[in-house]
């Protein structure tokens, strides 16, 4: 496998001017030399791994020697598939530091920009059609409010589900657990009727023939507005709630009973307990909830997709996904697209670097996305 | 003394009741009420600028006798999640074999794995669109132009659409699988390894007998998770191909979406909502059955 890497580099990097002599089997010796490497290292990386599953293949050596053996291949694999998985964000960052014309290059193929044009980046910001500095407020914006949304009412919840004992409490809470399986169209349609008032397309036409739709005589209030995409949220009813209110119930069950029964002897109400005794201790879990809520938020497309029809309401997601929608390959222009995509990683990828173990002790706890 | 016992239990279920009444309004208003709706209105012809009209089953009758679409798309989501969730589930098991070890830097390795997990899953759809770039794209060039394998053309060819989908797909969601499996593998006590090596088993045996089993629930979590979100594949197939080339991957939500948002169908569309919905209830049932006969369940030690 590191063998595959390192030729595909020398390749890439270094031209391919390595042995031209020419061999009795047809290629160079360069090709012939760097085939027998590759085949010789990836059958000692089958055959390694099959040492390590299998007890009839002999061992020799002393157990040291075994162990550092397998920390090699381990090491190697390890090292190969990080490279795959790596080797589209590499491409996603070099694209976008191209020019137009790099881009289109294929011989030679350029693997990183001639010359980086930073300017790229700063020119997204100049585009006519989408106001890229409005995206941001409006992306950021619903990203906090969910935030705040969501770890707000999943502690609360989540809390109820945990600690207090009520009749039919394990039946509603296999409710909750199974919305998961509602499928998000199911709620969406509806709630588009609902919130219908917002869509321009429909504002426009249809003007007032949906007075009779639930709840409001006047829409107005609703129009142009993220309410769609944050209302649920403040009832726990969006389509990830449940995850977090789950996430939320396992932590509250690890706090000590003793703590809780405390403030009851202590006279305190079961909200003053909440607050003042087991929030301060739910901090891990509220970070992990309010980490995988940003994450869910700053990238939600097909809610945004649906419910914001006018281009200054957008969110990032969608300014990104026109890159690739417009018609016609001629018409992208990779490098901006590319960028873009920076753009709108680089928030997160900091927040994981900054956050990992609640991120994965939240995705461990619920087994969300994918 | 009976009667203050009693008040305190009922003080609690009374505060328990007010905690959880957000999520019971949230529920009766943007879960069960829709769903309600959704049912009700495939029952209807709804086009969102009369009131619905009552059709009786002819929203149905039409999905399953004249709609070829609906069976392509059907298809299709079958097809992608047939391909996609066995290979979350080997794939992400074995990277988590992979990573389940105390050699230094594992920890360096498991966060590259992760990354494509925490890009946003357009981001990631735009990167491998560039990536799978029939002419430019980077994939033709390292497997077709520098290593002579025949590269398939990802996006324009009927047959490799899917798979295109797929690979993207397994990408940006492999570090989920991979945490949870690492959480599954770490939890398996250790003394049942010892024990099973007394018994002289090898690795492969101690994999077989011992870690899989012990691992059964969370392949099972993972299989149940990978089968509702991929059905509801949408954001990929919209970025990536649009549902093209020649309807490959128009999957079943894209095409409930252009009925529903884009052609203002609403009757027709809330009917293809309950067929997916009773299809994603089905499936969660059929695999929670196959799972009580497969599913190891560790019994706690008291």
């Amino acid at each position: 496998m590191i063998a595959t890497i390192l030729w595909l580099g020398l390749v890439v990097f270094g031209g391919r001017s390595i042995g031209e002599q020419a061999t009795p089997f047809g290629v160079t010796s360069g090709e012939l030399l760097w085939t027998v490497v590759i085949a010789g290292n990836w059958v000692l990386d089958i055959s390694g791994v099959a040492w390590m599953l299998s007890p009839r293949i002999p061992r020799w050596g002393g157990p040291r020697l075994q162990r550092r053996l397998a920390a090699v291949i381990r090491y190697e694999l390890m090292i190969g598939i990080s490279v795959l998985a790596l080797i589209p964000i590499f491409w996603m960052v070099s694209t976008s530091l191209k020019t137009l014309p790099e881009t289109y290059e294929v011989e030679p193929y350029l693997l990183l920009p001639r010359e980086p044009q930073w300017g790229n980046y700063p020119f997204l910001f100049t585009f006519e059609r989408f106001n890229v500095l409005q995206l941001f407020k409006n992306t950021s914006l619903m990203t906090v409010v969910n935030l705040v949304a969501n770890v707000g009412i999943a502690a609360f919840v989540g809390y109820g589900f945990a600690r207090l004992r009520f009749p039919g409490r394990n039946l509603l809470f296999m409710l909750v657990l199974s919305s998961l399986m509602v499928p998000f169209i199911v709620r969406i349609i509806p709630l588009f009727v609902l919130f219908s008032g917002n869509t321009y397309i429909l504002q426009d036409q249809l003007g007032q023939v949906f007075s009779w739709t639930i709840f409001f005589e006047s829409r107005s209030w609703a129009q142009n507005t993220y309410l769609p995409l944050v209302v649920p949220e403040f009832f726990g009813a969006a389509g990830s709630s449940a995850l977090y209110i789950f996430i939320m119930r396992q932590y509250f069950l690890t706090i000590p009973h003793e703590l809780i029964e405390a403030g009851r002897v202590d006279g305190a109400s079961e909200f003053a307990i909440w607050r003042r005794i087991v929030l301060p201790q739910a901090t891990p879990a509220m970070v992990a909830v309010a980490i995988l809520s940003l994450q869910g938020s700053w990238g939600a497309f097909i809610e945004p997709l649906i419910f914001l029809r006018k281009v200054d309401l957008h969110t990032l997601s969608i300014w990104l996904s026109s890159f690739r929608s417009v018609q016609g390959e001629s018409a992208i222009q990779w490098q901006y697209g590319m960028a873009g995509g920076v753009l709108v990683t680089l928030p997160v990828f900091i927040l994981f670097l900054l956050f990992q173990r609640y991120f994965i002790a939240g995705i461990s706890l619920s087994g969300i996305k994918g | 003394m009976r009667a203050p016992r009693w008040t305190i239990g009922r003080r609690e279920a009374v505060w328990g009741f007010v905690f959880i009444s957000p999520w019971v309004l949230g529920f009766l208003i943007f879960s069960l009420g829709p769903m309600v709706a959704i049912i009700a209105w495939g029952f209807t012809e709804y086009d969102i600028l009369q009131a619905p009209k009552l059709a009786g089953l002819e929203n149905y009758i039409e999905i399953f006798t004249e709609d070829e679409k609906f069976l392509k798309s059907l298809a299709n989501t079958a097809i992608y999640v047939g391909l996609l969730v066995p290979c979350q589930v080997v794939i992400g098991f074995l990277l988590a074999v992979l990573v389940n070890t105390k050699l230094p830097m594992a920890a360096l390795f498991r966060a590259f794995y992760f990354l494509p997990t925490i890009m946003p899953l357009v981001v990631a759809s735009i990167v491998w669109a560039w990536v799978l770039q029939p002419e430019l794209g980077l994939l033709k060039f390292l497997l077709e132009d520098t290593m002579g394998i025949p590269t398939p053309r990802f996006m324009v060819d009927e047959y490799w659409s899917k798979p295109g989908i797929v690979i993207l797909t397994v990408w940006s969601s492999i570090g989920v699988q991979m945490i949870l499996f690492l959480a599954a593998l770490q939890a398996v006590p250790p003394h049942l390894y010892e024990a099973a090596e007394i018994d002289g088993a090898g690795p492969l045996r101690k994999l077989i007998h011992v870690t899989i089993p012990l691992v059964s629930p969370t392949i099972f979590l993972v299989i149940i998770i990978g089968i509702i979100n991929s059905f509801q594949v949408f954001t990929t197939a919209f970025v990536l191909t649009q549902g093209g080339p020649l309807d490959s991957t128009l999957f079943y939500v894209l095409y409930l979406w252009r009925k529903a948002f884009v052609s203002f169908e609403f009757g027709y569309a809330s009917a293809l909502a309950t067929i997916l919905f009773i299809i994603i209830m089905f499936l969660t049932a059929l695999s929670f059955w196959v799972s009580r006969r497969l599913v190891h369940y560790e019994q706690p030690e008291s």
